[in-house]
């Protein structure tokens, strides 16, 4: 996720002030990645804001060397040196010396893939080793990581008979472990800024239609998020629109089953369903409601029936056995209850009187004697009639207890008993059996003993006949609503998600809507440079070409995406692939990929383009010499060529350029060999003119000094270059300490790596390189307007000697 | 002026087809380039540099760019002459050079020899 993307969208929904909107935080969301929508369209909001850390700029890199052996056109080991700085650096060789195979096997090696085989054939892919050097496949780079305190070696190693992608590329960094390439996270890069290009892709950028092109040129502007957010989006809304869709159909299936169903239940859930603004909340509670729903009288007793509960039998019959209890204790105590009371209170008498007038013959019946052993004898008996008089109380109070027990258990039938007949078949058997109970006697004692449990026993056999009855008939009634509730609690559910989705709809077209406008927008003002720096490089291309290039844009989006490129050809305005030629076309798709491979954020600072004259004008070889000094400005830019057009042109006008000669001999052993640098480039021209004998020695001498001084300040400077590049300065601030220097001060930086210490220079230059070279130096710093008097072959040579050993500072 | 004829020349088989037999004129056409560049050259360093039109016009057009205000024509022109030159002379199995390239070639010429005729001389340091 692209932290920058992410905060360019929050501030433009800030500044139209629709932030706070709902789908806002889905545009948020959708361009932080699938993750966070799915979550903020789950309505868990806060994770749509985490924005993950900004991941830190990639540190540039450039090329010091390749090595390759036994891979395709190369046979033994062949190594190719580069500056692995800032500059041009031609490869010049004929077609067929195998200097495509080098620039294939560095792009292989960093891509893992060749765009100029990708579309081929497997038999193509397969014949990637030499023919002559079968063994020990091996393609090495040495690279220059900024920030690195040495170079990096890349490297991929194929055993014996392993196939292309058999084999691991590995990256070796000074003081670090050797690790994967993939460590290095360079896919992305190398796909958004891809610093390869070949002739053949430039040829066949126009050929792979609109679309794809707009594709590759869209890439490199860094919009996946918003295109991935707009696809996000797009998706999640076809879900929820199949969703609703779903439901929808659904209820349609649902009506007509319910349709079917006869029930006022089924009937009223109907009418909620067809009601053009449903109450699911509504429905739902129906639902929950099962049986108790009005307009159904004789289902209301059936399920009080059910409900209701007799007494239990072992009550009954506690009751019953009280009853036999009270009635055969009474029977022996009630009716002595009186006379024992009067007995009692006479004896108690009789023992009182005999207390107190001692022994006496009975005063009642006059025959009997009132002693001690009367006394003894009647004293228990007082305490037998008491107690026989306590049990018959005792007796009366359980029987009373009965009756009431029985009294609450026999109650008459309850209301809906009445209500079943008619309904059950048994209803009347249970009305009257509930009547003979409820009509028992139960004060009675023996009635209760005897009649009590039996009556309810036949009671509860007809109620569970009626209950059996009942659930059969209940059942019958709900089969239709149950069915209804079956159908419908599942449609909620997916109608409830179904409104949601509707809703999350509505939000994600507005978010969709907006983030459209916006990604044309950012796309159009990133592709702007883009567009500007494309305009500048035609501008040296077209040469004196009556076609301008007024327009470059990306326009359209999903199948109609295409890149608008308007031309101004003698002052109409016209489609650029309408009326451009081949070679028109190549350079235009140069300005479009030049500009891509150069953007400030690509990590690769280096270029390699193969063969960009093939296809293209001759006419155009010298503004493209420009392009490639203007790239070179600030890119390691390293091109192959097959003809001399190039190098001629570069030599010509005086463009500062490393140029290696490739050439093959028999059994593909390659040969590399250095031509002239800027120093000896420019020490030539200083000798070609010293050669010359017609040359008035007043030019001769205005002129010879400024060449050698060109050779100085460029030994110099790659020198500078080399050093503080090599040790991880910033490639920025190499630049600067190197712009408009005089040449003093560009001697001081190659001497004691401090561009002020230029007092020191000479007795240094005198020191290491001795006296003559102190004295050339003289002469090349005074400037070409004072004349040099001396002879300008020995200025020469000691200016050769001087610029070498500059150039070769540690 | 000179010059200002052969390019003319030039020009004139570049753009009448009627001019000059079919296949001869590129070839034609270069060598008038080339010698309005050599001429233009020489008219330049009678006044300016005299004696150095005696040099082979290689050394003439390294010394140009200390002579000349448009250091970039300079380059430019000897890029033209070196492409100019090589048309000129018959090398086997190379093909002729597109009129394309020629109109570039002999437009660089007309700018070399409307800068030297006008050129004031290089800045003053």
């Amino acid at each position: 996720m692209d932290a920058t993307l992410l905060e360019l969208v929050r501030a433009r929904l800030g500044s139209e002030g629709v932030e706070s909107t709902p789908w806002a935080s889905l545009v948020v969301a959708a361009t932080s990645g699938d993750e966070a929508l799915q979550a903020a369209l789950a309505e868990k909001s806060t994770a749509a804001h985490a924005v993950a850390p900004e991941a830190a700029p990639s540190p540039s890199v450039y090329v010091n060397a390749v090595s390759v052996t036994g891979f395709r056109g190369v046979g033994p080991k062949a190594r190719l040196e580069l500056t692995g700085l800032p500059g041009l650096t031609l490869i010049v060789g004929r077609n067929g010396s195998g200097k495509s195979s080098l620039s294939e096997a560095l792009e292989f090696l960093l891509t893992g893939e060749n765009r100029r085989w990708s579309t081929r054939s497997k038999v193509w892919k397969e014949g990637w080793r030499n023919l002559h050097h079968t063994s020990g496949a091996e393609i090495e780079a040495e690279l220059t990581i900024e920030g690195d305190p040495g170079r990096a070696v890349v490297s991929r190693r194929w055993p014996d008979g392993a196939d292309l992608d058999d084999a691991e590329t590995e990256i070796q960094r000074r003081g670090k472990k050797k690790a994967p390439l993939a460590a290095m996270a360079w896919d992305r890069p190398l796909e958004l800024y891809r610093p390869f290009l070949s002739y053949n892709e430039l040829g066949a950028t126009f050929d792979e239609g609109p679309s794809a092109l707009h594709d590759r040129l869209s890439k490199m502007l860094g919009l996946e998020d918003l295109v991935e957010g707009q696809k996000a989006l797009a998706r999640e809304r076809l879900l929820r629109t199949k969703q609703i869709d779903a439901a929808d159909a659904a209820l349609r299936a649902l009506l007509t089953d319910l349709a079917e169903l006869d029930d006022d239940r089924v009937r009223a859930a109907v009418a909620v369903l067809k009601a053009p603004k449903r109450d699911l909340a509504a429905l739902e509670k129906t639902l929950a409601q099962k049986g108790q729903v009005e307009g159904d009288e004789q289902i209301a007793p059936l399920r009080r029936l059910l409900a209701f509960e007799l007494p239990q039998k072992e009550d009954a019959q506690a009751i019953a056995d009280a009853a036999r209890h009270a009635a055969g204790a009474g029977a022996t105590a009630a009716q002595s209850s009186a006379r024992a009371h009067d007995l009692i209170e006479l004896l108690t008498q009789a023992l009182a009187f005999h207390s107190r007038h001692k022994d006496k013959s009975c005063p009642v019946c006059g025959a009997g004697a009132l002693d001690a052993k009367w006394r003894t004898q009647t004293a228990a008996t007082i305490e037998r009639l008491k107690e026989e008089a306590e049990a018959a109380a005792n007796a009366s109070q359980l029987a009373t207890q009965a009756r009431a027990a029985g009294r609450r258990i026999a109650q008459p039938a309850p209301s809906f008993v009445a209500a079943l007949h008619g309904v059950l078949p048994s209803a009347d058997a249970l009305a009257a059996a509930w009547t003979a109970f409820a009509s028992l006697d139960v004060d009675a004692l023996d009635v209760l003993e005897k009649k009590f449990v039996p009556a309810l026993e036949k009671l509860r056999t007809a109620l569970d006949r009626a209950r059996a009855e009942a659930e059969a008939e209940v059942n019958r009634r709900d089969a239709p609503w149950r069915r209804a509730v079956a159908l419908i609690a599942p449609w909620i559910a997916a109608a409830r998600e179904a409104e949601t989705a509707k809703t999350a709809v509505a939000q994600i077209k507005d978010a969709e809507k907006w983030l459209k406008v916006a990604a044309d927008d950012i796309r159009t003002e990133r592709f702007r440079p883009v567009a500007d720096e494309a305009k500048r490089l035609w501008h040296f291309l077209r040469q004196q070409s009556n076609v301008e290039l007024e327009e470059v844009a990306l326009a359209g989006s999903g199948p109609t995406r295409h890149p608008v490129l308007t031309v101004d050809v003698d002052g109409v305005a016209t489609d650029a692939l309408s009326v451009m030629s081949q070679g028109e076309l190549t350079s235009i798709a140069l300005s479009l990929f030049l500009p891509r491979a150069t953007l400030p954020e690509s990590p690769f600072r280096f270029l390699v383009i193969d063969d960009p004259v093939q296809s293209m004008d001759p006419a155009r070889v010298e503004g493209l010499a420009r392009v490639l000094e203007s790239a070179a400005q600030t890119r390691q830019v390293i091109v192959l060529t097959h003809d001399d057009r190039l190098p001629e042109a570069v030599r010509r006008l005086n463009i500062a350029a490393t140029v290696i000669g490739v050439s093959r001999r028999e059994h593909s052993v390659m040969e590399l060999r250095h031509e002239l640098g800027p120093v000896s480039r420019h020490l030539g021209d200083a000798r070609a003119l010293a050669l010359t004998p017609e040359l008035p020695r007043k030019v001769a001498q205005r002129v010879i000094p400024g060449f050698c001084r060109a050779a100085i300040e460029a030994a110099c400077m790659e020198t500078v270059r080399r050093r503080r590049l090599g040790r991880g300065d910033a490639y920025a601030d190499v630049e600067a300490a190197l712009a408009d220097q005089k040449l003093t001060n560009l001697a001081s930086l190659a001497l004691f790596d401090d561009g002020e210490r230029g007092g020191d220079v000479l007795a240094r230059i005198v020191k290491s390189f001795g006296g003559p070279a102190a004295d050339a130096f003289k002469i090349c710093s005074r400037g070409s307007h004072v004349g040099y008097e001396g002879d300008a072959m020995t200025l020469i040579r000691t200016v050769g000697v001087l610029a070498k050993g500059l150039a070769e500072l540690p | 002026m000179i010059s200002a004829e052969l390019i003319e020349g030039a020009d004139l088989l570049l753009s009448d087809p009627r001019s000059v037999a079919a296949g001869v004129w590129p070839r034609a056409a270069a060598l008038l380039a080339r010698q309005a560049i050599e001429t233009a050259l020489l008219e330049f360093w009678l006044v300016r540099a005299p004696g150095l039109e005696w040099c082979s016009t290689h050394a003439q057009l390294l010394c140009l760019p200390d002579y000349v205000r448009d250091r970039e024509i300079a380059e430019s022109a000897s890029y033209a002459w070196t492409r100019l030159s090589r048309i000129c002379h018959h090398h086997p199995y190379e093909l002729l050079p597109t009129a394309a390239e020629l109109r570039v070639l002999v437009d660089t010429t007309r700018r070399l020899v409307g800068a030297l005729a006008t050129d004031g001389g290089p800045p003053l340091e």
